[in-house]
């Protein structure tokens, strides 16, 4: 330890006071203790060893936490050492023979990484146009396994198969799975894809041989071309099926086995074996399945979930799903009016053998397979997350969240990695939104790839980026997406603001049976109502907030609202906004007439309104650290 | 250091990476442990120096060009040791000299017996704030960048934590 005595005392004459007992400051008992700890930590940690490490593998790192203890750690280590000994003898003798290569062991850079941190634009002009694409990153290229129908050619269905290269940024093309709207996945050293078979033109509603799947190994193998999948009849009733957009979302690699849950197939790629996954009775009842989808855990594939009806439950396989259980339903709060309005607008991923369900607003709800439980956090006070988004989920872990909602700048999309949210730039090429796409994993980098929507005012087509991590630290100072309040500014509050409802707003969206919840549809509201201008929205508006109302703006970017803003003058941070009853996003359930909520986030306020006269205001003002508040908690699931 | 599967060219600048990275740990490795160790404990903190500078060779080349990058890596070494959240027991334990593994006398410590134990009962945050300015000698500003705080809040969890150690203490101000 390196404490003095003396310098202690030194600085308890110069203090108001002393400690007790005669020690020295607080701040320098720390710094001793600190010391003894350092101390206790063992000798210094060498290049060598971290190098090792890393050669070694996450999943090496992994297992070696599981078994627990730092012995084996040591002998795993010596073993690693003793190796790279060895092999460092061959291949100075290789060298000195100049008989060629050998075998990699660790590259501090590869694939993507080295074109720097930030969105990069892939470019996909050279490939053909595809109707349907899947993604995988394999052996240090990025494959796409797309195709169209060929109308010149009777319907025909046109496969394309490229690989791309980014060091060289080239596509070249590669054999094809020989499958129509395939979808890939990397398991283990070999990549799967799942397809369908002899889709025709001339009978769009036939589809033969539907489920058919191939494995690659790679480099100049051939395509594998394994038996037709069997089909169990009763998997549909979860929603999902083999024409899914992404139907990927829905293949689950448990290390051994892949589960497909558009076809209730289990298949084993390394020998070509299939089996069928076990569904509960009943299973139309869990229909409502379909809007999340279901993750590998480490341990068991969890496809949580919760329905309309408040006790709806979740599902559980063992890896080779041959085991199905039920989990319970994540809390209500938040999840429950999310999880039942589209996949798009929910993410689930796996976390350290927990299983995490993120939707907008945003709502996060971790759950724990060891014991069933579910934790959650209401990050709406905390976050005012994208109204709606599409999400990928990787093998990594890694989220992205692509906001419906684009600021002046364009798309900046969210990454959450690590434990970290990475609020990242705008993406390139003008990308006004991106809301079909598919996100894979490319080594340390993340592909996004659009998939074509059939509206060409919506989605860019033939859109690809690739964001590779900055090294800086997480949410830059400059926050996008217009979250740039300060922390003085923000607030959240459910105090009555003395609004007065606009004409009409009780009645214009409702519909069906009032006793029954029912999801708020565009087009239904009256945008001739009379907006009447927010008289008070309280003190924590500037003075200033009176431009307005602006009839037709406000609201999500391309969809027609009725919306009216107001700003404060040239601040486009504070708008508040006021929609009659319109389903933008962040519109909920009706549950009876005059009973009802919606929300709009407009530049960073989210402004709530529910029940009847007087209306409640919540008004979220955004922060920095709000959203590194928030992450914080999700590291702590 | 000589990496398998490269030409001889690239072989050759990949041996100038190593050793530019074996300067680079020479450089922060000890004041990376000791910011881990203070914060997790030392064999917890160790494991997370080791996952933290694994990761820095894996990412050499965007390492090299931070400007903080022992904050960095700080951050990454925590978010790997996070999820065992294996709490600061054998820090407690190895310094309250309640337990048969102690390796102080309690006579020889320069600070009050229960400081360690004082430590634990604080939030995550004041205590990571603490030991790093107090334990370590990080400025408020390199603590801020690590934890992606402001200057203000970090001041704001270290008077929080200094007052909660005083009070737990039974000590007064002795500042």
């Amino acid at each position: 330890m390196d404490f003095e005595p003396s310098w202690g005392l030194t600085m308890m004459a110069d203090s108001d006071k002393t400690g007790t007992d005669g020690m020295p400051p607080l701040e320098s008992q720390i710094r001793a203790l600190v010391d003894a700890v350092v101390e206790d930590s063992g000798p210094p940690l060498g290049a060598d060893e971290a190098m090792m490490r890393s050669g070694l593998g996450p999943e090496c790192r992994v297992s070696k936490r599981e078994r627990g203890g730092s012995a084996r750690w040591l002998v795993a280590a010596a073993a690693a050492l003793i190796l790279i000994a060895i092999t460092s003898v061959t291949i100075l003798v290789a060298r000195g023979t100049d008989s060629g290569r050998v075998a990699t062991t660790s590259a501090p850079q590869s694939g993507f990484d080295a074109w720097g941190p930030g969105w990069h634009q892939i470019d996909r002009s050279s490939l053909p146009p595809m109707a349907v694409a899947s993604i995988a990153w394999f052996q240090g290229r990025l494959i796409v396994v797309g195709g169209s129908l060929n109308v010149d050619r009777q319907g025909d269905w046109r496969e394309e198969a490229w690989a791309y290269r980014p060091e060289t940024k080239t596509w070249s093309e590669i054999p094809g799975p020989g499958l129509a709207g395939v979808s890939l996945v990397v398991a283990g050293d070999r990549l799967v894809a799942v397809g369908t078979k002899d889709i025709s033109i001339d009978k769009p509603n036939h589809v033969s041989q539907l489920n058919r799947w191939a494995t690659w190994a790679g480099g100049d193998a051939d395509w594998v071309h394994q038996d037709v999948m069997p089909e169990n009849p009763d998997i549909g009733r979860l929603g999902p099926t083999a024409i899914a957009a992404d139907r990927g979302k829905y293949l689950v690699w448990t290390g051994d086995a892949l589960l497909d849950f558009t076809s209730g197939t289990v298949l084993y790629p390394e020998t070509g074996k299939m089996g069928l996954i076990e569904l509960p009775r009943g299973v139309l009842t869990y229909s409502y399945l379909s809007v999340t989808t279901p993750v590998w855990t480490g341990s068991e594939v969890v496809w949580p979930a919760r329905g309309i009806s408040t006790d709806a439950i979740g599902l559980k396989w063992t890896a080779d799903g041959t085991g199905v259980g039920e989990i319970p339903a994540p809390p209500p709060e938040g999840v429950e009016r999310l999880m039942s309005d589209g996949s798009d607008r929910s993410v689930v991923f796996s976390k350290d053998g927990r299983v995490v369900v993120m939707t907008v607003g945003p709502y996060v709800a971790s759950f724990d397979p060891r014991d069933d439980s579910w934790i959650s956090i209401d990050g709406s006070d905390r976050l005012a997350a994208p109204t709606c988004f599409d999400g990928g989920v990787t093998s990594g872990g890694d989220v992205v969240l692509v906001p419906c909602e684009a600021s002046a700048d364009g798309v900046v999309p969210f990454i959450w990695r690590d434990g970290d949210w990475f609020d990242t730039e705008v993406l390139p090429g003008g990308a006004e939104r991106v809301s079909h796409m598919i996100s894979r994993r490319a080594g340390s980098a993340l592909v996004i790839w659009s998939l074509r929507s059939g509206s060409p005012d919506v989605d860019p087509v033939d859109f690809a980026a690739v964001w590779v991590p900055r090294a800086s630290a997480r949410l830059s100072p400059a926050v996008r997406h217009n979250r740039s309040q300060s922390e003085s500014q923000s607030f959240t509050t459910t105090a009555p603001a003395g609004l007065e409802s606009p004409t009409g707003v009780t009645t214009t969206s409702i519909a069906g049976d009032p006793s029954l919840p029912t999801s708020l549809k565009l087009g239904t509201a009256d945008c001739t109502a009379a907006l009447e201008k927010l008289p008070d929205l309280g003190p924590w508006l500037p003075a200033n907030l009176d431009v307005g109302p602006t009839p037709g703006t406000g609201g999500a970017p391309n969809i027609p609202t009725c919306a009216r803003s107001w700003g404060a003058g040239n601040a486009p941070a504070v708008h508040a906004t006021q929609s009659p009853g319109q389903s933008i996003f962040g519109g909920e359930r009706l549950g009876r007439a005059g009973d009802y909520t919606w929300s709009s986030i407009e530049d960073g306020w989210k402004i709530e309104h529910s029940g009847t006269n007087p209306w409640n205001v919540n008004l979220y003002g955004v922060t920095q650290a709000q959203v590194a508040d928030l992450a914080r908690s999700l590291a702590k699931l | 250091m000589y990496v398998m599967g490269l030409s001889g060219k690239e072989t050759e600048l990949q041996s100038v990476s190593a050793q530019e990275f074996s300067a680079f740990v020479g450089l922060v490795e000890s004041r990376l442990r000791r910011a881990l160790a203070a914060t997790w404990g030392p064999e917890v903190g160790r494991e997370a120096t080791a996952e933290a500078l694994a990761w820095a060779w894996e990412n050499w080349t965007s390492v090299q060009s931070m400007e903080n990058a022992a904050g960095y890596l700080y951050r990454v070494g925590a978010s790997r040791v996070r999820p065992r959240r294996k709490p600061i027991e054998d820090y407690r334990r190895l310094l309250t000299g309640t337990d048969d593994g102690a390796k102080f006398d309690p006579d020889q410590r320069h600070f009050e017996p229960g400081l360690a134990d004082a430590l634990t009962h604080l939030s995550d945050r004041q205590r990571t704030v603490v030991v790093l300015v107090h334990g370590c000698g990080w400025t408020h500003q390199e603590v801020a960048d690590a934890l992606e705080l402001s200057r203000s809040s970090v001041a704001t969890h270290l008077d929080r934590a200094l007052d909660g150690l005083r009070a737990e203490l039974g000590v007064d101000h002795d500042g």
